[in-house]
């Protein structure tokens, strides 16, 4: 547990995944207990032991081994702002951590899971009592069964694979399939793949293609076709021997729905790889398919564009949910392009697509033959009405700023953000809060809504979580309005005048 | 008239005359330690620790008139009698014991319980009335075993250079700064340290104290010799901005505040190392214990629930407020 600990621990605190890769690397090569690797790998793989009982019950566990009143057992959670982190603050333990591995420790656990409560709760104390601070909150993230991986998908594949010298692609793989540690032994996840297997693990992704403006022309209109452009998670379905995977970018799996991968086996034939993007609109999850690597067996990925558009053309996906075909279309004139954006806006995507029409499949690096052109974002005109100094969870220099548009008389908010704001409006935010703050409620301040800004943002949702009754993606300040008041501002009808009906 | 008192330029003594820690300038101040927001210019007396004063003149001034006693050595201001003793914060950091007519009292500064090869033992002064800090408060603040936290920042730092990653690590340049440099292995990589913490190191070298040498980080070293060096800065440096956005860098940071996830996830870092050089919550129950005082008086930190929970196990106490802020590296960014 100790080592466990120490990994997930510094995961945790770090975002850089090279950081991350030498952390793990180092914790592979220090000799760990092949078994207590194996169930490391399963629970930073994202599987999830059953809970043994809920944070509430560690909490009434707290108060019964302890004799720190409850006045301040509340103090306590609202400073950490967590109730499993309290309890494992303030629980008795050991200051040196436990000889126990992981391994043993799970074990012990599922054994639990049978037992009576009181057999359940006199576990959890005693395990208190052997653990750190920094121990027992991760086992009481697993006991709670809201542990979460600091490390998941393509990137965990890649360091074990780095490590063992073995395919990344087949590690993350089979870090996806539910097996049990118990019955897996190490070699299990580091052998190279076979040839069924082959047939299953993600291609690599091309990265992103490059960026261009709508005022440049990337050669001649004939040589390109082009296709709506959706921000989304990019995915490949794999439909090998009769089963369907569909890998992200991120080498997650996403969750077998039957009537996704149902549609796929009825429509499209066995054997076949299809690039998609994954966007999650009001309507549902959709899978929009708009390249073909692999057809009925046959690899199209050296084949012209053309070809393989000829091909994902003649796929009728009409019954299958929530896929849709994205057929290329010839590019007329770069003329064309402007009029072509707004139609894209129209139907929810966030640009243009283009790709060469004699291209392969991009293997290269960076991809030169498929280029986007971005939207430009909504621009709304709003007022700001809170503030919000050193936000929880965000860097201590940050300000998030919440701004309104106006519905009658009243100002609703509708979009929160900290980007965008450079020094000259941090200035003039600071100042003005210093003399015009109307309430505060705990970190955040009430400000007389009087500074205007355009708040630019790439498309908007309805939702009923929110009062104004949509929800912007992305929004961020665009630039700040000196001459403007609250008189000048949008309204909400506006904003839900920009949703798209897909 | 109590024996110590606060008004608003600190905490007075009046029948002695002077002020402890003072906020502001008064005519005689007694100093228990050098941080600056216990340790203020403009006195035209100043009183401390003789390892303390060294500090003090770099920090405000090489002409102000300080004075430097021993531990355990006496003076007498009109009558009271003054003796310092020794708090653990940092080097020359002082308790300050106040007697006057059989009362005893005693101010704490900050302090810390555990030992601590720098700055030594704490010494428990039985008083009358205490005035003790609080900056770890809360329950939830328990320290792990220090040679074991020493131990995670070598290894973070050994994993960093053999990815050829450079460690940087946050410590308030007086104190935590020297406390870790005397206390990483330094076979790992070289150390470097940022200016105003290599001046601090040279004031405790000439005072005899054996701090390893370290390189300072001036702004010709090159990039290239950093890879597996731990370079140890002060939090609201200028040099943490360029380290951040020009190299890939791993950020620690080693206080008592990274015991919670929360305070850990507020600031952009890649790791939090719980060091610190405050009492934790047993520490500050152990020092009020060891005490024995009939009155304790709780200073800056969680003073509203330390001293409601003494009031509560029968000890009387009571918040007293001060301008001493719970946190060093604010009044450091201050300067």
């Amino acid at each position: 547990m100790r080592k466990f600990t120490a990994l997930v621990s510094a995961l945790e605190q770090t975002s850089s995944a090279r950081q991350k890769t030498a952390l793990f690397s180092a914790y592979l090569a220090s000799g760990t207990d092949e078994a207590d690797v194996v169930w490391t790998l399963h629970l930073l793989g994202g599987k999830k032991p059953e809970a043994l009982c809920s944070p509430r019950r560690l909490m009434r566990l707290l108060d019964r081994c302890t004799a720190i009143p409850a006045w301040l057992i509340d103090r306590c959670r609202r400073e950490t702002g967590e109730v499993t982190e309290t309890v494992s603050l303030l629980a008795n333990g050991s200051r040196t951590g436990s000889r126990i591995g992981l391994y043993t420790l799970m074990n012990e656990i599922e054994t639990q899971r049978d037992r009576t409560v009181e057999s359940r709760d006199a576990f959890i104390q005693s395990a208190w009592e052997n653990l750190t601070a920094a121990e027992r909150y991760l086992f009481n993230k697993i006991v709670t069964g809201t542990f979460k991986s600091p490390l998941r998908g393509m990137l965990l594949g890649k360091c074990v694979a780095d490590v063992f010298k073995t395919d990344r692609y087949a590690v993350t793989y089979r870090l996806t399939l539910n097996r049990h540690p118990e019955t897996t032994s190490l070699s299990y996840y580091t052998v190279p793949p076979d040839d069924s297997e082959k047939r299953l693990i993600p291609r690599p992704f091309p990265p992103h293609p490059k960026e261009i403006t709508l005022k440049e022309s990337p050669g001649n209109p004939e040589d390109w076709y082009y296709y709506p452009y959706y921000k989304g998670i990019r995915c490949h379905i794999v439909y090998k021997s009769g089963h369907v995977l569909i890998w992200t970018s991120q080498g997650e799996l996403l969750p077998e729905y039957e009537s996704l991968t149902g549609g796929i086996i009825r429509y499209v034939a066995d054997n076949s790889v299809l690039d998609a993007v994954l966007t999650n609109a009001r309507t549902g999850i959709g899978l929009h398919i708009h390249d073909l690597q692999e057809y009925d067996g046959r690899d199209l990925r050296n084949e012209p564009l053309e070809k393989r558009s000829q091909l994902l053309n003649r796929l009728d996906l009409t019954g299958a949910e929530g896929f849709h075909i994205v057929p290329g279309k010839p590019v007329g004139s770069w003329r064309e392009m402007h009029s072509l954006m707004r139609e894209m806006q129209a139907i929810g995507a966030q640009g243009i697509l283009l790709k060469q029409r004699d291209a392969p499949y991009p293997s290269e690096h960076p991809v030169k033959r498929w280029v986007s052109i971005q939207a430009d974002p909504h621009i709304v005109i709003a007022v700001l009405l809170y503030i919000e100094y050193k936000p929880e969870n965000g860097p201590e220099d940050e300000l998030l700023c919440t701004f309104a548009v106006r519905s009658g008389e009243t100002l609703v908010p509708f979009a929160k953000t900290a980007s965008g704001i450079d020094k000259r409006m941090r200035e003039i935010i600071d100042q003005f809060a210093a003399e015009h703050t109307v309430e505060r409620f705990g970190p955040v301040r009430q400000v007389r809504p009087g500074l205007v800004f355009e708040i630019a943002f790439e498309s908007v949702e309805p939702s009923h979580r929110h009062k104004s009754g949509l929800t912007v993606s992305s929004p961020r300040v665009h630039r700040y309005l000196p001459g403007k008041t609250v008189r000048d501002i949008d309204t909400v009808e506006s904003l839900r005048k920009l949703i798209v009906i897909r | 008239m109590s024996l110590l008192e606060v008004n608003k330029y600190g905490i007075y003594c009046p029948q002695g005359d002077f002020y402890i820690d003072p906020w502001r300038g008064v005519e005689r101040a007694v100093i228990t330690h050098a941080h600056s927001d216990h340790a203020r210019r403009g006195s035209k007396y100043y009183l401390s620790h003789k390892l303390t004063v060294p500090v003090l003149q770099y920090r405000l001034g090489k002409n102000i008139r300080a004075e430097g006693l021993e531990y355990g050595e006496t003076v007498h201001l009109n009558g009271v009698r003054v003796s310092l003793h020794p708090a653990a914060h940092i080097v020359g950091s002082s308790q300050i014991r106040v007697e006057y007519k059989g009362e005893v009292w005693v101010v704490t500064g900050d302090y810390k319980v555990k030992d601590d090869e720098l700055a030594g033992s704490f010494e428990p002064v039985r008083c009358h009335s205490f005035l003790t800090e609080s900056t770890f408060g809360l329950p939830i603040y328990n320290w792990p075993d220090d040679t074991g936290v020493i131990g995670d920042i070598n290894d973070w730092w050994s994993i960093n250079a053999a990815n050829s990653i450079p460690s940087v690590l946050l410590g308030y340049s007086l104190g935590k700064s020297q406390r870790i440099v005397f206390s990483v292995d330094h076979t790992v990589g070289p150390v470097y340290v940022h200016p105003a913490i290599g001046d601090i190191n040279s004031i405790y070298i000439q005072s005899g104290i054996a701090i390893p040498e370290v390189r300072t980080l001036l702004p010709d070293v090159p990039f290239q010799s950093l890879s597996n060096a731990l370079i140890i800065l002060p939090p609201g440096s200028k040099e943490l901005d360029r380290m951040r956005s020009e190299y890939e860098c791993s950020i620690g940071c080693a206080s008592g505040w990274m015991a919670v996830r929360r305070q850990r996830n507020a600031r952009r870092i890649d790791r939090g190392f719980v060091l610190s050089d405050h009492a934790d919550w047993h520490g500050l129950l152990q020092a009020v214990e060891n005490s024995q005082a009939g009155r304790v008086f709780v200073t800056h930190g969680y003073t509203a629930e330390f001293s409601r929970y003494l009031l509560e196990k029968g000890i009387q106490a009571a918040a007293l407020e001060t301008l001493y802020t719970n946190d060093e590296e604010e009044a450091e960014e201050s300067e």
